[in-house]
Formats: C-alpha cells, sequence, structure tokens
C-alpha cells in the first residue's frame, strides 16, 4: 500500500511541468486586464480581473504542490530549486493575496486599506512569475538553454564565446593516463550536460572519480572488469530506441570509437591512474588509440599564429574592387592570403599598396604579373607572409637576393622564373624555408646540393620529371 | 495602345500572383523580427523593403569565400574511375586468394548478401596481376600500373573503403553527392558553394568525362542538389569547342555581347530587387562568367599550346578525348584557380561478359590508359608547387568480388569480378594528405575490411576537413533542416591528414 501511494505521488509531481501554464496564463491575463481596465474603454472588463486570480491562484497551488511531489524524486539541482521553490509559493500566496484586492465587497479594513497598491502588486508578480519560470526552466533544461542556441550571428556580435565540440587529441596517447586522458573528456562530452554539477539525472554524476564511482540511484555505474553490470557502459550499447539507452533520444549520440574506448578501460580493470601503455591493447583499439594522437603534419602552418590586426574593411573593397583577391584563410581570421590571379597589371606600387596589411599578409600569389627585382626588396617588410608565388614573372637572382632574411617564408616557388644557382645560394639565412620550387629556371642539381649544405631543412623541387617509356606501354591486349 | 494596356495588366497580374499568401506571412515575421533585431544589432537593417542598387561584387555567389579552419587543400581533382576497378588487381595484394582460385565460395562468406549478378555458389578468383612493394612507404602495387608505383610516397591510400549500394548508378550518386538518392549536391557543388571561384573568369567546378561518355547515375553526379544552380560542375568537351554554344555567332561583336548582356543583367537586377530569389543571382553571374569564360576558357582548353615534354610525360594527344587530355587539363585549370576538377573516366565494369571488360584483359588496357596520365598529373602538380595545395582522390564507386562471376548461376566465356561493396580501395594525394600511409586492412581474401574502415561519408567528411570545413558545420538550410555533405555520419580519417 505505502508503495502505491509512493507511485501515486510520483505521478502526480510529473503532472507539475505541464501545470505550471496555467496560473502563468491565468495570473498573466489578470495583470493584463487590470492594466486595461484602468482605461474608460476597457473598464468593462474589471470584474473579470478576480475570477482570473481567483482560477489562477488556485492553479498555481497546485503547482505548488505538484511540484513538491516532483522535487522529492530528486536529481535537481538543490540551489536553484530552491529558488524555483520559493519564488513558485510566493507567487501562489501573493495571487491569492490580490484576490481578495480585487474582490467585490471585502470589507475588511486592512484589505481596503491596501487597495490602491494592488496593481503595484500586480506587477511584482507579475516579475516574479517571470523569475520563477526562468529557473524552472533551468532545472529542467539546464544552464545556458538559450544562450546556446542563439544564432551564432548574434552571438558573434554581443560577444558570446562559441563553444565548440572536438575529438580530443592528445599529443603521446600512450603515455597518458587512460580515466584522465581518454575517458573523463568522454563523459564530459557525452554524459555530464545531464549527470553533472548542474544536473544529476537518476542521481547520477560523472564529473570525477569520487562521483563516478559512487554511481546513481540505482547504485554503482561502475564494476571493474565487469561490462554486463557496469551500467556505464552497458547502458550504452541497448538497442536504439530502447528507453535505457544513454545518450537518451535527441542528445548527441556517443561514436561507436568512444563506446570502445570506454568498453576497453572497464574490461581491463577501470583503474584510476593507469596510463594506456600500461593495458593491454587490441588491434582495434591501437587503432582508435592513433586517432586521438595528434599527427605531426596535422596542424595547418598558418594556425599557429598569433593575434592579428583587424583588416581595415574599405582599403580591402578597394583591392577587390580592382580585381585582387584578398582572402581570409579562414571565416574567423584577419591573416589574408592574396592573389593577383585576375590582376596580371600588379606592380610593385601595387605591393607596396599592400604594405597597408603587411601584418595580415600570410601568402602572396603573384604568379604570371609584372612585378620586379625592386619589388621584391619590401618583401622582408611583411613580418607573416610565409608562402610567396612568383611563377612566369621576370625576376632574377637579384630580386632572389632581397627574400634573403626574412623571418617566416616557408615557400617560394619561381617556377618558369629566370633564376639560377647563384640566386638560390643568396638564401642562407632563412629560418623558416622548407620548399623551392625551381622548375623551369636555371638552377641545376649541383646548384641544388650547395644550397643543401646551406639549409638542410629545404626541399628545392627542379622538376622536369619524366616517365620513360616502357615496352608495355603500347601492348593491347 | 489598347494592347499596351493589355500587356501591363497582365504583368500587374504576374506580380499579384507571384505574392502569396506565404510571401505576406514570411514578410510580417521578417518585418517583425527585424524590428526586433534591430534593437540590439543598430547596424543590421530589415531585409524587406529595401532596394537600391546591389552590389553584384557582393552578391556574386562565386565570390571567393574563406573555410571554417585554415585549409590545407585549396583546390581538388577528382579521378572517378566509373564501373568500379578491381582493387584486387591493383592494390589490395591478397596471396591467400591465390591459393583458394578456383575453390568454391563457402556459403558462410555468401550468407545475407546481395551481389549484382552473382547467383548460386561462385568460384573464388585468385588475383590476376603480380604485386611488388614500392617506394619507401612498400606500398603494394600491381604491375598493371608500373609508371604509377614510382610515386607511391607522395599517395596515401585507403584500403578498407565501403559503400552501401551495389549497382553504379546509386553508387556513383552515393560516392559524388553523399546519397544514394537524388536531389542532393555533389562534393564540387559544396566546395564551391562553401570556397567559392578565385579565377573570376572561369567556372569553380568543371567536369570532364574521357570521350564524352557519361556516367550511369547521368548528370546529377556533378548536379548542385538543393544548392543554388550556379554550384553545378560546368561539363567542358576536351574535343571541339570545349563548352557548347559559347563562341559568339558569325556578326555579333564582343561590344554588342556586352550590351547586351547589361541590358539584361539590369533586367535580372530589378527582378531580384522585387522577389529576392537567388536563382536570379545564379542567372546574373552566369551571364557574366558566360561573358568572361567565352575568352577565357577556349585559352586554358588548349593544351596544343603545352611543350612537347608535357605531351610525352601524360601521353597526350591533342584533339582526342581521352583520360591523358583531361588530366593535363586538370593540371591546367588548377593552375588558373578552378576550385573543383572532376574527371570520369568510364569502361571498368569487368565482369567478364566480352573481352573488353574482362579483368585479364579489357582491364589491363583500362590500366594502361590511366597508369601514365594520373602519375604524370601527381608530377606535374608537384614540380609546379601545386601539389600542395591540391587535392587528388582516385576512386570507383564500389569494389569488385573476390569471386569470379557467375552470371545467373552459368559459367562466364572470360574472367570477370562482381560489384563488391565491402571493401575498396581509394587513394589520396596532395593537399594536406600524409605522404606514404596505407590505412585499413582487408581479410585475407579482400571480401570485408577488418580494420579501419572508412564509410563513403569518412571520404568526403576527411575531403571537407583537407579544405578547412568541419563537415558537421558545414550545412545548407534546406526544407527547413540543415543539409550537410555528410548527412549525419561521417568521421575524419585522422591517420591520413
Amino acid at each position: 500500500m505505502m508503495l502505491f501511494f509512493e507511485e501515486l505521488m510520483n505521478f502526480t509531481g510529473r503532472w507539475h511541468p505541464i501545470l505550471v501554464h496555467l496560473p502563468i496564463g491565468m495570473l498573466i491575463i489578470a495583470f493584463i486586464r487590470a492594466l486595461f481596465s484602468r482605461r474608460e474603454h476597457y473598464k468593462n472588463i474589471g470584474p473579470a480581473i478576480s475570477l482570473s486570480l481567483l482560477l489562477g491562484s488556485i492553479a498555481a497551488v497546485l503547482a505548488c504542490f505538484t511540484g513538491y511531489l516532483l522535487s522529492l524524486q530528486g536529481g535537481y539541482e538543490q540551489e536553484t530549486l530552491n529558488f524555483h521553490q520559493w519564488l513558485g509559493l510566493a507567487v501562489a500566496v501573493i495571487s491569492l493575496f490580490l484576490y481578495f484586492l480585487y474582490k467585490e465587497g471585502v470589507r475588511y479594513s486592512f484589505i481596503v486599506k491596501l487597495r490602491s497598491y494592488r496593481l503595484l502588486l500586480l506587477f511584482v508578480m507579475f516579475i516574479l512569475i517571470g523569475f520563477t519560470g526562468h529557473f524552472g526552466g533551468t532545472l529542467t533544461h539546464g544552464k545556458g538553454y538559450f544562450k546556446d542556441a542563439l544564432p551564432s550571428a548574434i552571438k558573434d556580435a554581443v560577444g558570446i564565446e562559441q563553444v565548440s565540440e572536438e575529438t580530443i587529441l592528445l599529443t603521446n596517447v600512450q603515455q597518458v593516463q587512460v580515466y584522465s586522458g581518454i575517458i573523463q573528456p568522454i563523459l564530459k562530452q557525452r554524459c555530464e550536460s545531464c549527470h553533472g554539477e548542474k544536473k544529476k539525472e537518476g542521481g547520477l554524476a560523472l564529473q570525477d572519480q569520487a562521483h563516478l564511482l559512487k554511481g546513481g540511484d540505482g547504485g554503482t555505474v561502475l564494476i571493474a572488469n565487469d561490462l554486463e553490470k557496469s551500467e556505464l557502459y552497458a547502458r550504452l550499447i541497448l538497442p536504439e530506441g530502447h528507453k535505457k539507452r544513454m545518450p537518451p533520444k535527441g542528445r548527441k549520440p556517443i561514436t561507436a570509437e568512444q563506446i570502445k574506448l570506454i568498453e576497453w578501460w572497464v574490461k581491463e580493470g577501470a583503474d584510476f591512474g593507469k596510463k594506456s601503455s600500461d593495458l593491454v591493447q587490441t588491434a582495434e583499439i591501437k587503432e582508435i588509440l592513433g586517432k586521438l594522437e595528434k599527427g605531426s603534419e596535422t596542424t595547418s602552418p598558418f594556425e599557429e599564429l598569433p593575434e592579428a590586426k583587424k583588416l581595415p574593411v574599405d582599403f580591402v573593397q578597394q583591392l577587390q574592387a580592382k580585381g585582387i583577391k584578398v582572402l581570409p584563410i579562414a571565416s574567423n581570421s584577419e591573416y589574408v592570403a592574396i592573389n593577383a590571379i585576375n590582376y596580371p597589371e600588379f606592380d610593385d606600387q601595387d605591393l607596396k599598396d599592400l604594405l597597408k596589411i603587411k601584418d595580415n599578409i600570410v601568402q602572396l600569389k603573384l604568379g604570371n604579373t609584372v612585378i620586379t627585382d625592386q619589388g621584391l626588396k619590401m618583401m622582408t617588410e611583411f613580418p607573416n607572409l610565409m608562402k610567396l608565388h612568383l611563377e612566369n614573372t621576370k625576376i632574377t637572382d637579384v630580386g632572389i637576393g632581397y627574400l634573403n632574411g626574412h623571418p617566416a617564408l616557408s615557400y617560394i616557388n619561381l617556377f618558369a622564373v629566370p633564376v639560377t644557382d647563384k640566386g638560390l645560394e643568396k638564401l642562407n639565412k632563412m629560418p623558416k624555408l622548407k620548399q623551392i620550387y625551381a622548375y623551369q629556371t636555371k638552377a641545376t642539381l649541383t646548384g641544388v646540393e650547395n644550397l643543401k649544405k646551406i639549409a638542410k631543412q629545404v626541399v628545392l623541387d627542379t622538376g622536369s620529371y619524366q616517365l620513360p617509356f616502357l615496352a608495355s606501354d603500347t601492348v593491347r591486349f | 495602345m489598347k494592347d499596351l494596356n493589355k500587356l501591363f495588366r497582365e504583368l500587374q497580374q504576374q506580380k499579384l500572383q507571384a505574392v502569396t499568401r506565404r510571401h505576406f506571412l514570411k514578410d510580417c515575421v521578417a518585418g517583425v523580427g527585424s524590428i526586433a533585431l534591430a534593437s540590439f544589432l543598430a547596424s543590421c537593417g530589415g531585409n524587406s523593403g529595401s532596394s537600391g542598387a546591389i552590389d553584384l561584387n557582393a552578391l556574386n555567389p562565386l565570390v571567393p569565400k574563406s573555410p571554417h579552419f585554415p585549409g590545407k587543400a585549396k583546390s581538388v581533382i577528382y579521378l572517378h574511375m566509373a564501373g568500379a576497378p578491381s582493387q584486387l588487381e591493383l592494390f589490395d595484394y591478397k596471396p591467400v586468394l591465390q591459393t583458394l582460385h578456383n575453390q568454391p565460395c563457402p556459403e558462410s562468406l555468401l550468407a545475407g548478401k546481395t551481389f549484382a549478378f552473382i547467383r548460386g555458389i561462385p568460384k573464388m578468383l585468385g588475383p590476376q596481376a603480380a604485386f611488388k612493394q614500392y617506394g619507401q612507404s612498400g606500398a603494394w602495387v600491381s604491375d598493371h600500373l608500373p609508371h604509377f608505383s614510382k610515386v607511391v610516397d607522395d599517395v596515401s591510400f585507403l584500403k578498407a573503403v565501403h559503400s552501401d549500394q551495389f549497382n553504379h548508378g546509386p553508387a556513383q550518386m552515393f560516392m559524388q553527392t553523399g546519397s544514394a538518392r537524388l536531389g542532393r549536391p555533389s562534393i564540387g557543388s559544396w566546395v564551391t558553394y562553401g570556397l567559392g571561384s578565385e579565377n573570376s573568369n572561369l567556372p569553380g567546378f568543371v567536369v570532364l568525362t574521357s570521350g564524352g561518355k557519361t556516367p550511369d547515375a547521368g548528370k546529377s553526379v556533378w548536379g548542385s542538389g538543393f544548392l543554388p544552380s550556379v554550384y553545378q560542375g560546368v561539363q567542358c568537351r576536351s574535343k571541339g569547342d570545349p563548352v557548347i554554344y559559347l563562341a559568339d555567332p558569325e556578326g555579333m561583336s564582343r561590344d554588342l555581347k556586352r550590351h547586351a548582356i547589361d541590358a539584361i543583367n539590369d533586367v535580372n537586377k530589378e527582378e531580384y530587387n522585387t522577389y529576392k530569389d537567388p536563382e536570379t543571382l545564379s542567372r546574373i553571374a552566369q551571364y557574366e562568367m558566360a561573358y568572361k569564360m567565352q575568352v577565357a576558357v577556349p585559352e586554358v582548353m588548349d593544351i596544343s599550346q603545352e611543350p612537347a615534354h608535357i605531351h610525352e610525360l601524360y601521353g597526350t594527344e591533342p584533339g582526342k578525348e581521352s583520360f591523358a587530355n583531361n588530366c593535363l587539363l586538370a593540371r591546367k585549370l588548377v593552375e588558373q584557380g578552378v576550385r573543383y576538377v572532376q574527371l570520369f573516366d568510364w569502361g571498368w565494369d569487368s565482369h567478364g561478359t566480352n573481352a573488353s571488360d574482362s579483368i585479364d584483359l579489357g582491364f589491363r588496357n583500362k590500366c594502361r590508359e590511366i597508369d601514365r596520365p594520373m602519375t604524370a598529373l601527381i608530377m606535374d602538380l608537384k614540380q609546379r608547387g601545386l601539389l600542395d595545395e591540391t587535392l587528388v582522390v582516385w576512386g570507383g564507386e564500389f569494389g569488385r568480388t573476390p569471386m569470379q562471376e557467375n552470371r545467373d548461376n552459368s559459367d562466364m566465356p572470360f574472367l570477370g569480378r562482381d560489384h563488391h561493396t565491402d571493401a575498396y580501395t581509394i587513394w589520396m594525394a596532395g593537399g594536406g594528405v600524409k605522404k606514404g600511409v596505407t590505412y585499413g586492412e582487408t581479410d585475407e581474401i579482400g571480401f570485408t575490411g577488418v580494420s579501419g574502415r572508412s564509410s563513403v561519408h569518412d571520404v568526403h567528411a576527411t575531403m571537407l576537413h583537407l579544405l578547412g570545413f568541419d563537415h558537421e558545420k558545414f550545412t545548407y538550410e534546406f526544407q527547413g533542416r540543415p543539409f550537410r555533405l555528410t548527412d549525419v555520419e561521417g568521421n575524419l580519417i585522422s591517420a591520413i591528414v
């Protein structure tokens, strides 16, 4: 019998999210009526105020009652719950009181005295409803429910940082503690919005070792070496649509690889201290782990740039109007690549103009333009320039010499440019230089040897590749 | 005069017809919304009602744009071998399959699988090629590709790609648009939609087909789906006029053409100001593009001016319609700033029904046709310093079975393999792809992937990543929901980037 009552309470409590809307609507309409009835034209709605208030306050009391029952089921953040609870009660009490203030024929003297303040009190109640609703919303949907969903254009304008979900990449996956380095970030990414500090659905919180070991209302969720009894894992592999499956329908699903990693960790003893290399790894796990590792070549050379100065919009528009393409390297970046592909008239004067945004330029595509050796004198003034394309220009050894000492330049394209070994050898103080393309130049293989002596990391490609004719090339079967 | 009035009345009626209740509601929402927005975004005005000249430069849908993060690849050349070449005769070396040659396929392998033509119990078919390891990376390549074996250290192989479509049309659609059904934009359309075109005189997305033959799936494989049609691929021919009807008719001077286009664009701008239909912008942009293309396209599409050593390298013959010519064209186009070049070769459907589609005869001829050009393409891009920023992708729409095809349970006149979706090889080079990596492994007979399986969506996610896009955030609103190239799937294949 006790059980029946408990279940009934549970059931009744769940009506709270539906019932709350009744007092909100009714009490707000009472407020609106009270506002309007002050005007002569709407005077006739005055008598309806008290009825709205009566119904509204009854509904508010019901909402409070069901709300209390719901709160008994637990799983809500206590602080927010307190605010919501007391504010809700306040709304119920005030609305009931207001009913008497608005009801005709009540003659108690203190009520009659307070009548002149009733609209003010109604306004206070209106504000309280707003706050109560806000805290109630926070309880069910979590903090930042609206903020997160703002259109990104508005977020940018107001300056709210956008949190993007990313794969957690590690520098050395074998040397990292499995729990803190791999498992915890997965739990944080996939579970903590419902099972964390803010919200503890089912009494379960997963933000750290202590909470994870404590488990939820249904007891412990993690038993080392036992996949079937560890709900932390078992719930993840329930069939889609199963009501106990986690993450639940509508939430961002956990990836198959992340499930594999959790499986591996639990199966291998769910140890909180051991490193990846301490645990037995199947080929599959090895591969998944490999994916978590930051590849040496994964980052683009542009990614490590410091904050750049803001691009002057007017100047960029001027360039674009001329036909010079100014392309930010990423949508949120102030660094740009300049491309003169549709502006072959590009000359030294145009380059001089670009000095206005010299800090922003990381790539200059000046192939097929009329830039001269004298122009290249300016190149060292572009401190962040990494890639320089000069193919099919009239640059000579003199011009190449001016590039020497450039602090950032890593790529130079000299395809079909009349430079020789002498010119290339001038590039002896280039700390970042890695690639020189010198196909169809006068640079030679011995020249390459000399350059190699100066700078080991430089790869010079003189091209002229050929595919020798093979007897099999013409055989037809 | 009466007639003129009638015309005006008709125009008036047409305009009224175009404004439906839906427009009214939309305008209401936009209006109210913009009032609210304007209160805290002072600079942002309402859309409806604003008039005046449109800035064509800003509205041109092909204006170059920036990706989410700095991408390593700026252009893509996709070599699609329509018909699906056999991975077992090119890259996926399976010595165990050789020992099982001619033995009946175990029934356990066939259980629950559907094949396009195999019925009953087929026999296993050993690799019809000799394999060796090449380069520092030790990549396996068959003797059908003697030239290609020299550049394997610049290439990364995905050996366990899988599809879920076993017929050419849907599988090609899946490979090129991320969906086997019609209606989705092709990869090239997505990429030009996201990045625009760097050269305003050439289309951003060019399609070249060997011998002018259209793939089974039709032109939808380079269609723009629900994206504005300006992003669809422009098919260029390597013989005759590259783009048909591009040349001016006799007696039409370039000035006259300019005036005509200006007049048409003025009318179209008026139309756009009234209805704000993005397709009108597409139309304006296409007129402008066509005008510029009249000069730029014949120039870039003419390979006869290339030096002899380049022709030797690619094995090109100007005036012919061949995969080799298209490879050379692809390089020229990318050099000129074209964003996405899609090549289709055909004749790879080696069922064994006749000599030309048999795995031991016709297939080898096909290998000859692509071996030199695709190797030359990689080398040529490399020596020009273009491979850095150009992603080259090679692959078919699915793989081929380790079993010999027994069409409708009968003996075939030639050796052949049926369509196979469980495992096939795709390779990528340049554009930030790691060099010399082999990712994914198939079982001993090459039937299915045992590790490093990559789906078609994974391949797409990886391509977008190299171009600077997070495939989960690269979306287009259509019919009430944001669409992605990878729909709701796809993981970055981080082993090769």
